[in-house]
């Protein structure tokens, strides 16, 4: 005996725009109401001295010290600096990993010689480089630029070359079969079945290149967001490294959040969020 | 619905916001600093061993002055009724803390019944533990944290003094101090200090630091400030190789760096040392023991002026056991303690160091206020008066 299953179109196929609206709204209130929900615990905790107020001070004295290192044109320096270094290395690195890692992805020779010695590097906190670095290149913004540099490229390599190594089999016999040039295996086959994976590591990148930006500004640097952390944390002036904390989080997810705008661009064909259950 | 949920929501956090923002921020800037320490401990009375020398007035500051001692011995041990351990902090294990090592390893400590616990942490983070009772006792500098850290209500004073460098005077005694590379100079066998106008200057932590003020010191002695020069911030270990790769003009030097500048006179001269005749740090105590535990305070000073007194008076580094006890205590080799000059210990404090280091921190901007603090505010003499009997005090 045989039975029929039945389902009912449900709200998305039934009213796709409007739910699709709706979502976005959800998403866009959700997104905004945890970090609001965060700011408020952190005021109230404050407020009620179930934390030190001098140690943690609430979000309500960040204002004022936003303001003083406005005024004193130290809030801009410091981001203008701290940017341009994230961005220059993140660049830097990005490209050179990209390609390093699509080649290496591509040729057995070059993941033969390469793979050992670059896996190896890979394994060294790259902060541990600084003094050479600084040996080399001086005490000026060129060190930081390229050691941000660096980092990026070991994430950006290592996830490229998985990317390319991922590709099924499948897809590379189909191409053969039309008998696809080198160019056009790599331009219609290889690059966009591994672009989804490339931006995801270009994403934790962005955010890596952030962590490793203020790393070095505390140790060597006179200018940028790191600095004013830990000048904050050594003059003992704990909101202007609270301020400084705040801005470094909102640069970290903006930049995130521009690698992944770029990265819908180049892979339109890809679900933006295919981990919804339907409703 | 589902938007009039998120609307109520919404305000509902930002209403929690406001009345928390509106319910004030006490013990922020400005609250009152903590009543003077001191505690009580009974009046002063004179201590055998401790003659008129023991107690220097702190407005000389001649930097010939003696410096304060007492007898080998003194002032004798007086044990709390019972075992008492301290929690002490300090940056590094710095050879300047040979009184505590050199006190710890011959029982001076013991004998006032208290042990130390040591831990190494940075001293901007050492003050609010200090200032919570979390940390009885931190070894730091003069530095601007300190003064912020005052300035908004911690409950922090420096009650003891650290060493001197009787030499820093005298630039023709290679030293701690600042370093400057002679191919800058247009004259480099004859530097003008005028000429480091607009040069680099690499420091640990920049005009933020004790060490500011002697820098400061030295380049208005030549008509420029440290407002002239260009702070880099470094660290320590960094700083001599920075300056031998000519990216940076001169550098301030600790220990063991300036060493290898003073190897090649040919490369680099130094222009200027520290402040002659004034401790730049020492120890600074918060309320659990000035207020709390005047006892526990007034006990470990006795052990730390009587280390001094007994072991650590003369050229010290050439006796064995004492150079065994810093080896243990620092955890530096032989080699390290010995390329350095014994220090002159002081366990006092000078009238009008505070003051200065300020003037620069204000200038410097390194502090969040605009007129100088009075001492009182962030010394606290007692206790090293008392322990030798300084009656006046």
């Amino acid at each position: 005996m045989s039975s029929v299953l039945t389902r009912r179109p449900g709200a998305a196929e039934l009213h796709p725009v409007r739910t699709r609206r709706r979502w976005t709204v959800t998403k866009v209130t959700l997104g905004i109401a945890v970090p609001v929900l965060f700011v408020a615990v952190w005021q109230l905790i404050a407020v009620l001295e179930w934390v030190d107020p001098f140690l943690y001070p609430p979000p309500s004295r960040l204002g004022p010290g936003l303001a003083a290192l406005w005024e004193d044109g130290r809030l801009v320096d410091a981001t203008v600096t701290s940017v341009r270094r994230v961005i220059l290395g993140y660049l830097l690195g990005a490209v050179a990993g990209v390609v390093i890692g699509f080649l290496m992805g591509m040729s057995r020779v070059l993941r033969a010689a390469l793979e050992p010695f670059s896996w190896a590097w890979y394994t060294v906190p790259k902060l541990a480089l600084l003094p050479i670095f600084l040996t080399i290149f001086g005490f000026g913004d060129t060190s930081v630029v390229v050691l941000i540099a660096v980092t990026v490229y070991f994430f950006v390599w290592i996830s490229v070359m998985s990317a390319v190594m991922a590709v099924p089999t499948g897809y590379r016999e189909a191409a053969l079969m039309l008998r696809v040039n080198r160019w056009e295996m790599f331009r219609h086959v290889l690059l966009p079945a591994a672009l989804p994976e490339i931006f995801v590591g270009l994403r934790i990148a962005a955010g890596v290149s952030v962590l490793m930006l203020v790393g070095i500004e505390f140790v060597i640097s006179d200018q940028g967001l790191g600095f004013l952390i830990e000048q904050g944390r050594t003059l003992l002036l704990l909101e202007q490294s609270y301020v400084a904390i705040v801005l470094v989080a909102l640069i970290g997810y903006l930049f995130a959040l521009l690698v992944k705008l770029i990265g819908r661009l180049f892979v339109r064909w890809r679900d933006e969020d295919n981990a919804i259950i339907p409703s | 619905m589902t938007r009039l949920r998120v609307l109520a929501a919404a305000l509902g956090v930002g209403a929690l916001l406001l009345t928390t923002a509106c319910a004030g921020d006490d013990g922020g800037p400005g609250a009152a600093p903590a009543a003077s320490g001191g505690g009580d401990l009974g009046p002063v009375t004179p201590v055998d061993g401790c003659g008129p020398g023991s107690y220097i007035d702190p407005a000389n500051l001649n930097p010939d002055r003696d410096i304060a001692r007492c007898d080998s011995g003194a002032p004798a041990a007086q044990p709390l009724a019972e075992p008492v351990t301290i929690r002490m902090t300090s940056a590094s294990r710095s050879s300047s803390l040979a009184p505590i090592f050199v006190g710890m390893e011959f029982g001076e400590f013991e004998k006032e019944n208290l042990k130390i616990e040591f831990t190494v942490l940075p001293f901007a983070d050492a003050m609010p533990q200090l200032a919570a009772g979390r940390v009885d006792i931190s070894y730091g500098g003069v530095e601007a944290g300190m003064f912020n850290a005052v300035d908004q209500g911690l409950d922090l004073k420096w009650v003891l003094g650290n060493f001197v460098e009787p030499k820093s005077a005298d630039l023709t005694q290679p030293q701690t101090g600042l370093w400057a590379r002679r191919d800058i100079f247009s004259d480099p066998q004859n530097p003008d200090l005028k000429e480091l106008k607009g040069k680099t200057l690499g420091s640990t932590v920049g005009a933020a630091s004790s060490i500011a003020y002697p820098m400061d010191k030295a380049l208005r002695e030549a008509g420029i400030s440290l407002k002239d020069m260009e702070i880099k911030q470094l660290p320590s270990t960094d700083l001599m190789t920075a300056l031998a790769n000519k990216a940076l003009d001169t550098a301030w030097l600790l220990d063991p760096y300036w060493l290898t500048a003073a190897d090649s006179p040919d490369k680099y001269v130094l222009v200027g040392g520290q402040a002659p005749g004034e401790p730049l740090g020492g120890f600074f105590a918060g309320k659990s023991l000035r207020t709390d535990r005047p006892d526990v305070l007034q006990a470990f000073t006795r052990a730390y002026i009587r280390t001094i007194n007994t072991h650590l008076a003369g050229d010290y580094i050439k006796d064995e056991k004492i150079l065994a006890a810093m080896m243990a205590g620092t955890q530096q080799p032989r080699e390290a303690l010995t390329r350095t000059p014994s220090l002159t210990f002081d366990w006092e404090i000078r009238q009008g160091t505070g003051e200065e280091e300020q003037k620069v921190f204000i200038e410097h901007q390194t502090v969040k206020y605009t007129e100088v603090m009075p001492e009182d505010r962030y010394i606290d003499r007692s206790f090293y008066a008392r322990a030798v009997g300084h009656t006046d005090s």
